[in-house]
Protein backbone atom coordinates (compact mmCIF):
# COMPACT_ATOMS: atom_id res chain seq x y z
CA UNK A 1 0.00 0.00 0.00
CA UNK A 2 1.15 3.13 -0.89
CA UNK A 3 1.97 5.92 1.07
CA UNK A 4 -0.81 9.24 0.60
CA UNK A 5 1.42 12.59 0.84
CA UNK A 6 -1.36 15.93 0.82
CA UNK A 7 0.47 17.06 -2.06
CA UNK A 8 -0.61 14.47 -4.46
CA UNK A 9 -4.05 15.80 -4.48
CA UNK A 10 -2.96 18.94 -5.58
CA UNK A 11 -4.00 21.17 -7.51
CA UNK A 12 -7.85 21.23 -6.72
CA UNK A 13 -10.46 22.56 -8.33
CA UNK A 14 -12.31 25.18 -7.44
CA UNK A 15 -15.48 23.55 -6.72
CA UNK A 16 -13.35 20.80 -4.64
CA UNK A 17 -11.58 23.66 -2.33
CA UNK A 18 -14.92 25.07 -1.51
CA UNK A 19 -16.28 21.63 -0.63
CA UNK A 20 -13.60 20.88 1.32
CA UNK A 21 -13.19 24.50 3.56
CA UNK A 22 -17.27 23.85 4.18
CA UNK A 23 -16.24 20.77 5.80
CA UNK A 24 -14.36 22.35 8.78
CA UNK A 25 -17.76 21.76 10.77
CA UNK A 26 -19.88 18.45 9.69
CA UNK A 27 -22.20 19.00 6.94
CA UNK A 28 -24.72 17.15 5.02
CA UNK A 29 -24.98 16.98 1.06
CA UNK A 30 -27.80 20.15 1.34
CA UNK A 31 -25.78 21.62 3.74
CA UNK A 32 -22.28 22.05 1.66
CA UNK A 33 -24.23 22.81 -1.38
CA UNK A 34 -25.58 26.15 0.68
CA UNK A 35 -22.84 26.79 2.31
CA UNK A 36 -20.83 26.42 -1.00
CA UNK A 37 -23.22 29.14 -2.36
CA UNK A 38 -22.93 31.48 0.47
CA UNK A 39 -19.41 31.84 0.70
CA UNK A 40 -18.88 31.97 -3.34
CA UNK A 41 -21.15 35.15 -2.85
CA UNK A 42 -23.97 32.45 -4.88
CA UNK A 43 -21.24 32.15 -7.96
CA UNK A 44 -20.81 28.36 -7.26
CA UNK A 45 -24.24 26.80 -7.40
CA UNK A 46 -23.58 22.46 -6.67
CA UNK A 47 -25.68 20.38 -8.83
CA UNK A 48 -26.77 17.37 -6.86
CA UNK A 49 -24.28 14.88 -9.60
CA UNK A 50 -21.36 17.43 -9.03
CA UNK A 51 -22.14 16.81 -5.58
CA UNK A 52 -22.34 13.38 -5.11
CA UNK A 53 -19.28 12.72 -7.25
CA UNK A 54 -17.01 14.87 -5.23
CA UNK A 55 -17.91 13.72 -1.97
CA UNK A 56 -18.29 9.36 -2.83
CA UNK A 57 -14.59 10.32 -4.51
CA UNK A 58 -13.02 12.46 -1.46
CA UNK A 59 -14.07 9.97 0.94
CA UNK A 60 -12.69 6.89 -1.33
CA UNK A 61 -9.42 9.07 -1.08
CA UNK A 62 -10.02 9.71 2.67
CA UNK A 63 -9.87 13.16 2.50
CA UNK A 64 -13.51 13.43 4.06
CA UNK A 65 -15.08 10.87 6.18
CA UNK A 66 -18.83 10.70 7.69
CA UNK A 67 -19.29 11.06 10.80
CA UNK A 68 -22.03 8.91 11.98
CA UNK A 69 -22.57 5.65 10.35
CA UNK A 70 -26.34 4.79 9.38
CA UNK A 71 -29.47 5.51 10.95
CA UNK A 72 -29.79 9.14 9.46
CA UNK A 73 -30.56 9.45 5.68
CA UNK A 74 -28.38 12.44 5.87
CA UNK A 75 -25.28 11.71 6.19
CA UNK A 76 -22.82 14.45 7.75
CA UNK A 77 -18.90 14.93 6.30
CA UNK A 78 -16.51 16.37 7.71
CA UNK A 79 -12.42 17.08 6.65
CA UNK A 80 -10.33 14.34 8.00
CA UNK A 81 -6.69 15.06 9.38
CA UNK A 82 -5.26 14.46 5.56
CA UNK A 83 -7.98 16.60 4.49
CA UNK A 84 -7.05 19.12 6.83
CA UNK A 85 -3.44 19.02 5.43
CA UNK A 86 -4.62 19.32 1.89
CA UNK A 87 -6.74 22.49 2.21
CA UNK A 88 -3.96 23.96 3.94
CA UNK A 89 -1.18 23.24 1.40
CA UNK A 90 -3.46 23.83 -1.34
CA UNK A 91 -4.16 27.34 0.27
CA UNK A 92 -0.60 28.16 0.40
CA UNK A 93 0.02 27.13 -2.94
CA UNK A 94 -2.53 29.88 -3.95
CA UNK A 95 -1.40 31.52 -1.66
CA UNK A 96 2.42 31.70 -3.20
CA UNK A 97 0.98 32.02 -6.61
CA UNK A 98 -0.40 35.25 -5.84
CA UNK A 99 2.12 36.54 -3.97
CA UNK A 100 4.78 35.98 -6.44
CA UNK A 101 2.85 36.80 -9.45
CA UNK A 102 1.68 40.05 -7.86
CA UNK A 103 4.55 43.02 -9.22
CA UNK A 104 4.22 41.01 -12.63
CA UNK A 105 0.46 41.32 -13.09
CA UNK A 106 -0.12 44.68 -11.53
CA UNK A 107 2.58 46.38 -14.18
CA UNK A 108 0.02 44.76 -17.13
CA UNK A 109 -1.77 47.46 -18.30
CA UNK A 110 -4.97 46.33 -19.85
CA UNK A 111 -6.65 48.96 -22.81
CA UNK A 112 -9.69 50.05 -21.78
CA UNK B 1 -55.52 4.26 -12.23
CA UNK B 2 -53.30 6.92 -14.61
CA UNK B 3 -53.71 5.78 -18.08
CA UNK B 4 -50.18 4.30 -19.50
CA UNK B 5 -48.49 3.32 -22.51
CA UNK B 6 -45.23 1.75 -23.15
CA UNK B 7 -43.28 2.73 -26.00
CA UNK B 8 -39.83 0.77 -27.52
CA UNK B 9 -37.36 3.26 -28.45
CA UNK B 10 -33.39 2.86 -28.56
CA UNK B 11 -31.03 5.13 -27.16
CA UNK B 12 -27.53 3.75 -27.25
CA UNK B 13 -24.94 4.52 -24.53
CA UNK B 14 -23.31 7.95 -26.04
CA UNK B 15 -26.72 8.84 -26.40
CA UNK B 16 -28.08 10.44 -22.94
CA UNK B 17 -28.46 13.78 -24.16
CA UNK B 18 -31.08 13.12 -26.73
CA UNK B 19 -33.00 10.64 -24.52
CA UNK B 20 -33.44 13.43 -22.15
CA UNK B 21 -34.89 16.10 -24.85
CA UNK B 22 -37.51 13.20 -25.70
CA UNK B 23 -38.70 12.44 -22.66
CA UNK B 24 -38.82 16.20 -21.79
CA UNK B 25 -40.95 16.31 -25.31
CA UNK B 26 -43.29 13.36 -23.95
CA UNK B 27 -43.79 15.44 -21.22
CA UNK B 28 -44.66 18.41 -22.86
CA UNK B 29 -47.27 15.97 -24.73
CA UNK B 30 -48.60 14.81 -21.33
CA UNK B 31 -46.75 11.46 -21.08
CA UNK B 32 -44.33 11.29 -18.28
CA UNK B 33 -41.48 8.48 -17.75
CA UNK B 34 -42.76 6.09 -15.03
CA UNK B 35 -40.09 3.77 -15.55
CA UNK B 36 -37.66 1.80 -17.73
CA UNK B 37 -37.28 -2.06 -18.61
CA UNK B 38 -36.03 -2.54 -22.38
CA UNK B 39 -39.87 -0.32 -22.89
CA UNK B 40 -40.60 3.05 -21.71
CA UNK B 41 -43.47 2.92 -19.56
CA UNK B 42 -45.52 6.21 -19.60
CA UNK B 43 -48.28 7.54 -17.34
CA UNK B 44 -50.89 10.04 -18.87
CA UNK B 45 -50.67 13.76 -17.33
CA UNK B 46 -51.19 16.90 -18.07
CA UNK B 47 -48.82 18.39 -20.00
CA UNK B 48 -45.74 20.19 -18.14
CA UNK B 49 -42.59 21.33 -18.63
CA UNK B 50 -40.24 18.83 -17.10
CA UNK B 51 -36.58 18.74 -17.49
CA UNK B 52 -35.16 15.09 -17.16
CA UNK B 53 -31.85 14.28 -16.61
CA UNK B 54 -29.94 10.64 -16.75
CA UNK B 55 -27.03 10.41 -13.91
CA UNK B 56 -24.74 7.25 -14.58
CA UNK B 57 -23.80 5.65 -10.89
CA UNK B 58 -21.72 2.98 -10.89
CA UNK B 59 -20.90 2.92 -7.11
CA UNK B 60 -22.21 0.00 -5.20
CA UNK B 61 -25.75 0.40 -3.74
CA UNK B 62 -25.19 1.26 0.11
CA UNK B 63 -25.13 5.15 -0.62
CA UNK B 64 -28.29 5.05 -2.81
CA UNK B 65 -30.53 6.43 -0.13
CA UNK B 66 -28.60 9.39 0.38
CA UNK B 67 -27.69 9.71 -3.16
CA UNK B 68 -31.31 10.15 -4.04
CA UNK B 69 -31.74 12.26 -0.99
CA UNK B 70 -28.57 14.82 -2.44
CA UNK B 71 -30.77 14.32 -5.83
CA UNK B 72 -34.34 15.15 -3.67
CA UNK B 73 -32.82 17.80 -1.56
CA UNK B 74 -32.28 20.47 -4.79
CA UNK B 75 -35.24 19.70 -5.80
CA UNK B 76 -34.77 16.74 -8.09
CA UNK B 77 -37.47 13.54 -8.26
CA UNK B 78 -36.13 10.40 -8.98
CA UNK B 79 -38.14 8.83 -11.03
CA UNK B 80 -36.93 5.68 -11.81
CA UNK B 81 -33.24 3.46 -12.69
CA UNK B 82 -32.06 1.12 -15.42
CA UNK B 83 -28.65 -0.56 -14.38
CA UNK B 84 -26.55 2.32 -13.43
CA UNK B 85 -28.45 5.09 -15.46
CA UNK B 86 -30.86 7.19 -12.98
CA UNK B 87 -33.36 9.16 -14.34
CA UNK B 88 -34.77 12.23 -12.34
CA UNK B 89 -36.72 15.63 -13.43
CA UNK B 90 -37.40 18.64 -11.84
CA UNK B 91 -40.35 21.47 -13.19
CA UNK B 92 -38.97 23.47 -15.73
CA UNK B 93 -37.88 27.18 -14.36
CA UNK B 94 -38.26 30.32 -15.70
CA UNK B 95 -34.87 31.87 -14.17
CA UNK B 96 -32.02 29.06 -14.88
CA UNK B 97 -31.98 25.58 -16.86
CA UNK B 98 -30.55 23.33 -13.57
CA UNK B 99 -28.26 21.09 -14.23
CA UNK B 100 -27.27 18.04 -12.26
CA UNK B 101 -23.26 18.35 -12.97
CA UNK B 102 -22.27 22.19 -12.27
CA UNK B 103 -18.80 22.02 -13.81
CA UNK B 104 -16.21 19.36 -15.66
CA UNK B 105 -14.07 17.30 -13.37
CA UNK B 106 -16.98 15.05 -11.88
CA UNK B 107 -19.09 14.86 -15.55
CA UNK B 108 -15.88 13.65 -16.94
CA UNK B 109 -15.85 10.80 -14.10
CA UNK B 110 -19.18 9.59 -14.61
CA UNK B 111 -18.64 8.80 -18.19
CA UNK B 112 -14.85 7.62 -17.63
CA UNK B 113 -17.22 5.06 -15.17
CA UNK B 114 -19.83 4.25 -18.03
CA UNK B 115 -16.31 3.80 -20.55
CA UNK B 116 -15.26 0.94 -17.86
CA UNK B 117 -18.25 -0.58 -17.82
CA UNK B 118 -18.67 -0.71 -21.50
CA UNK B 119 -15.36 -1.84 -22.18
CA UNK B 120 -15.74 -4.85 -19.49
CA UNK B 121 -18.63 -5.78 -20.48
CA UNK B 122 -17.01 -5.75 -24.25
CA UNK B 123 -14.25 -8.28 -23.59
CA UNK B 124 -16.30 -10.15 -21.38
CA UNK B 125 -18.86 -10.43 -24.55
CA UNK B 126 -15.71 -10.79 -26.91
CA UNK B 127 -14.76 -14.23 -25.22
CA UNK B 128 -18.19 -15.68 -25.22
CA UNK B 129 -18.58 -14.50 -29.16
CA UNK B 130 -15.44 -16.27 -29.50
CA UNK B 131 -15.56 -19.40 -27.74
CA UNK B 132 -19.76 -19.47 -29.40
CA UNK B 133 -18.23 -19.38 -32.87
CA UNK B 134 -15.79 -22.45 -31.90
CA UNK B 135 -18.63 -24.23 -30.32
CA UNK B 136 -20.99 -24.21 -33.20
CA UNK B 137 -21.93 -23.27 -36.87
CA UNK B 138 -24.60 -20.97 -36.94
CA UNK B 139 -24.46 -17.99 -39.68
CA UNK B 140 -27.43 -16.29 -37.62
CA UNK B 141 -25.59 -16.19 -34.06
CA UNK B 142 -22.11 -14.79 -36.17
CA UNK B 143 -24.68 -12.03 -38.10
CA UNK B 144 -25.90 -11.21 -34.42
CA UNK B 145 -22.35 -11.10 -32.46
CA UNK B 146 -20.92 -9.09 -35.52
CA UNK B 147 -23.51 -6.92 -35.10
CA UNK B 148 -23.46 -6.30 -31.58
CA UNK B 149 -19.54 -5.98 -31.35
CA UNK B 150 -19.75 -3.10 -33.57
CA UNK B 151 -22.07 -1.17 -31.89
CA UNK B 152 -19.97 -1.69 -28.80
CA UNK B 153 -17.19 -0.81 -30.67
CA UNK B 154 -19.23 2.36 -31.83
CA UNK B 155 -20.56 3.09 -28.01
CA UNK B 156 -16.85 2.84 -26.98
CA UNK B 157 -15.72 5.00 -29.56
CA UNK B 158 -18.72 7.95 -29.01
CA UNK B 159 -18.41 7.67 -25.18
CA UNK B 160 -14.12 8.20 -25.82
CA UNK B 161 -15.46 11.00 -28.31
CA UNK B 162 -17.69 12.88 -25.49
CA UNK B 163 -14.89 12.83 -22.44
CA UNK B 164 -12.43 14.39 -24.31
CA UNK B 165 -14.66 16.88 -25.84
CA UNK B 166 -15.37 17.54 -22.07
CA UNK B 167 -11.64 17.74 -21.39
CA UNK B 168 -10.90 20.72 -24.06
Amino acid sequence: MKKTSPVQYLPLTHTTFYILISLTTPLHGYGIMQKVEEMSKGEVKLGPGTLYGALSKLEKQKIIAKTQEDGERRKCYILTELGKQVVKLEWSRLQNLVEVSRKKVESIEVEE
Amino acid sequence: MHKEKKVFKIFLAWQDKSEEIWLNRMAKKGWALKSYKFLYTFEKIEPASYIYRLDYKSTSDNDLNEYKTIFQDTGWEYVTRYGNWYYFRTKESQEHTPEIYTEREYQIEKYNSLLQHLLTVFITFIILAVSMAFLQNSIVLDVFFTLLIMIFILCIFKVRQKISKLRD
